[in-house]
């Protein structure tokens, strides 16, 4: 009796600690779906070898969800690159519509050491943790074997994924940064055409304020990008093209002076703007609340379907001070955008990778993300009047737009350390409310960037 | 001199004393409040005496003490160690010394989060306490419709609170809110403002759902005040004893103890608030409503300087620990009155 007492004790106490232990261990926490499908999680696939004789499975992680344009061509894609290699190689797509968790989740994920097979991440000069991680697959002995492949992208690109010698990265996108705007609420405001001059810009607004109608959309907090893709705007203008570059000091006269600027900005947007987040602010641009906003194409979808006519929304380059520090028509763009890959333990993975990145680069792929997925890529493309007569209404401007631009500046907080970014939306709420002057909004985002 | 413990056969001293724990904890409902660590430590000095003679008994505590190891122990270890390093979450990490606790102590952010996060702890233990303590009162008397008091004061607390900020938000918003557009209605428009990006009304603003949703304070002190002996009120109610003076005089010295639990339970909750700072305000309007658990969650996973944010959470550790004495000096200050 006292033996089979004690068996039984130790067996409870046995199954207590495997229940307890089995609770958050998994780290597959959801399966992910098949190609144009979605998923909330990112699933860490195991880089082991398959089976021979079985099709090897790669999961691409990115914010491409399928009720966007760019979701529904990289469904499309991947659907017909698994019917051609049938048996052989399956794509399967794993998304998060929310881009600063899906950033989070990705450095989670490597720092853990099970990045995700293939992913797509934000490059930050100042912040190579993910690119020097030795987690990362390098694609330079594919590049170098296909210098036709290689010479798509610009070698500027591949230079910044060049880590020790390894490119751990294929570049994937730069998207143009420009204004977007409600022509019909310009023309009720007496505005016919968009300003090209921050006079005419300043004057437009008081124009739009009268007619009842915020200005522009802006929002203070995550990355805080609609209202630093205007701080960028103010500082190119009246710093050049350099302003932002890493390495150039954050208090210089052209930084106080787009920190006076965005202050004075904050007058000629919505009530709501300090303290909401990026679906507030477009949600205010797309309902018409708000005249203007600052962003990239990804807005298109939502215009598209939204927006009662959408060919009403037009879009337009970033104003100068006419001073010709920057030249006219230059626009703003994002961080370029790498697909990045999970060391791979087994050279078919490897190359299995390679084909499917090769196959979502190649000229008719990258032209149909650019024109129908509404997602430009950071590849040497060349449009025929075909592939633009294929784009909507506002893809279409945007992608003249972006041809024609004699300069592209990479928004400012792309390029600061992380530390400095987590700072930015208490410091423009700060000088929002005018708690913080411009001048020492600009020491301290120089002294969170050291 | 020191008394021999009376020999016991193996199986029935371990038995014996569990029984004795037992019993003492069901007469008590304040058994691990008064005179906690004395109590508890006897207990423990009983336990170990126990232990030596009982396989049976360690074989029961091993899976909690493990999982208390490896869960509680081994991440408190791994956290101090990483609170003198800095580490970007990726790649090695470097010794730093006591430099994260430097920048907090400069941090005028993180002067601000510790304020606030001990402003919600004075809100919860001197508005929200309270008001549960008086609704309690209220419906022990078990007025007309109690039970559905009852129940719908409690029903908030079984919606997830992510779900409630989000509400909250929406009746706090500048265009949308509920608050902005009925005063429109009634015509003092005047009085609307952007509750959640004024500093000076965004942390009231952010606080009002955790004050007015009392359910589970009140139904811990309802079943406080029903293990009252109704005796207590008969004599006094015969001696002319007034509702007022019933509840002043008898049951609040008598639910002090759920008292002192109660100010515990707000002041963890307090600590690891979260989500509605993160979800109303985002911390903001310019830091104004950050509090420690929104500082750590930034500086770890916006920032990436893992080091500092886990210097903030052995601060944020210490401060709880001096709240629990301050509540445990306090309670037995009342018991000796």
């Amino acid at each position: 009796m006292l033996r089979s007492n004690k068996l039984l004790i130790a067996l409870i106490a046995l199954s207590i600690l495997l229940a307890a232990c089995a609770g958050g261990a998994s780290p597959t926490a959801a399966p992910p779906t098949s190609a144009g499908g979605q998923a909330t999680t990112a699933p860490a696939q195991p880089t082991t070898a398959q089976p021979s004789g079985q099709a090897i499975e790669i999961t691409v992680l990115s914010n491409f969800t399928p009720d966007v344009a760019r979701g529904k061509v990289l469904a499309a894609l991947a659907d017909e690159f698994n019917k051609q290699h049938e048996g052989k190689i399956k794509v399967t797509l794993n998304t998060d519509p929310d881009w600063p968790a899906l950033q989070a989740k990705i450095k989670s994920l490597i720092a853990a050491g099970t990045p995700p097979d293939v992913f797509l991440y934000n490059y930050n000069a100042n912040d190579l943790t993910r690119e020097k991680s030795g987690k990362l697959m390098d694609w330079k002995p594919y590049l170098d074997a296909d210098p036709e492949w290689k010479a798509k992208f610009r070698p500027e690109n591949l230079q910044a994924l060049t880590i020790d010698g390894q490119i751990v990265g294929i570049p994937s996108d730069q998207s143009p940064v420009l204004f977007y705007y409600h022509k019909d609420l310009f023309d009720k405001a007496g505005i016919t055409s968009f300003p090209k001059t921050w006079d005419e810009f300043w004057q437009a607004a008081d124009k739009l304020k009268a007619s009842g109608v915020a200005p522009i959309a802006m929002f203070t907090a995550d990355d805080a990008w609609h209202a630093m893709n205007a701080f960028t705007a103010f500082g190119v203008s009246a710093g050049g093209k350099d302003v932002f570059q890493p390495g150039q000091p954050l208090d210089s006269p052209a930084v106080v002076k787009a920190a006076e600027e965005l202050k004075k900005l904050f007058q000629y947007t919505t009530p709501d703007a300090v303290g909401a987040n990026y679906s507030v602010s477009s949600r205010n641009f797309i309902s018409k609340k708000a005249a203007m906003v600052i962003d990239g194409p990804w807005l298109i979808s939502s215009i598209q379907k939204e927006v009662a006519q959408p060919c009403n929304v037009a879009v337009a380059a970033i104003p100068t001070y006419g001073d010709n520090k920057v030249p006219a028509g230059f626009i703003i763009t994002d961080s370029m955008n790498p697909w990045a890959a999970a060391k791979q333990s087994s050279k078919e993975r490897e190359q299995a990778i390679v084909e499917w990145m090769k196959f979502y680069t190649s000229d008719a792929s990258a032209k149909r993300m650019s024109v129908e997925g509404e997602y430009p890529q950071a590849m040497k493309l060349t449009f025929t009047d075909q592939d633009k007569a294929n784009a909507n209404c506002n893809m279409a401007q945007v992608l003249d737009l972006s041809s024609q631009a004699p300069l592209g500046v990479v928004e400012a907080v792309r390029n600061i350390k992380p530390s400095a970014q987590s700072e930015l939306p208490g410091m423009l709420e700060a000088l929002a409310l005018g708690t913080l002057t411009p001048e020492d909004f600009a020491k301290k985002l120089q002294a969170a960037a050291q | 001199m020191k008394q021999k413990i009376p020999a016991q056969s193996e199986s029935t001293a371990p038995r014996a004393m569990l029984a004795t724990v037992a019993r003492s904890e069901a007469a008590h409902v304040g058994y691990y409040v008064r005179g906690f660590p004395s109590n508890v430590l006897r207990s423990l000095l009983a336990l170990g005496r126990g232990l030596v003679a009982s396989r049976n008994l360690i074989l029961y505590l091993a899976p909690a003490a493990l999982l208390t190891l490896v869960f509680f122990v081994f991440p408190l270890v791994f956290i101090l160690y990483m609170s003198l390093q800095e580490w970007a979450g990726l790649g090695p990490s470097t010794f730093i010394g006591m430099k994260n606790y430097e920048f907090l102590w400069q941090d005028d952010v993180f002067h601000t989060a510790l304020a606030n996060t001990l402003s919600w702890v004075f809100v919860g233990i001197f508005i929200h306490t309270p008001l549960c303590v008086l609704v309690a009162l209220i419906l022990a008397r078990q007025p007309f419709m109690w039970k559905f008091f009852r129940t719908v004061f409690f029903f908030p607390n079984v919606i997830s609170t992510t779900a409630i900020a989000f509400l909250w938000y929406f009746v706090f918003h500048v265009d949308l809110g509920l608050i902005n557009n009925v005063l429109k209605a009634v015509g003092l428009s005047g009085w609307t403002r952007p509750w959640l990006s004024d500093p000076q009304t965004a942390l009231p603003s952010i606080e009002t759902p955790f004050i007015i949703y009392i359910g589970f304070g009140m139904v811990l002190f309802l079943t406080a005040i029903s293990t009252i002996p109704r005796e207590y009120y008969e004599a006094a109610k015969l001696d002319g004893a007034s509702d007022w003076q019933q509840d002043w005089h008898i049951t609040l010295p008598l639910i002090r103890r759920t008292i002192a639990l109660q100010c515990l339970f707000v002041v963890g909750y307090c600590l690891k608030m979260f989500e509605y700072p993160f979800i109303m305000t985002s911390g903001g309007p310019a830091n104004t409503t950050m509090n420690l658990s929104l500082y750590i969650y930034r500086k770890m996973l916006a920032a990436n300087v893992y080091g500092l944010s886990m210097a903030a959470g052995v601060v944020t550790l210490l401060v709880g620990l001096v709240l629990l004495a301050v509540v445990f000096i306090v309670l037995r200050r009342f018991e000796k009155e």
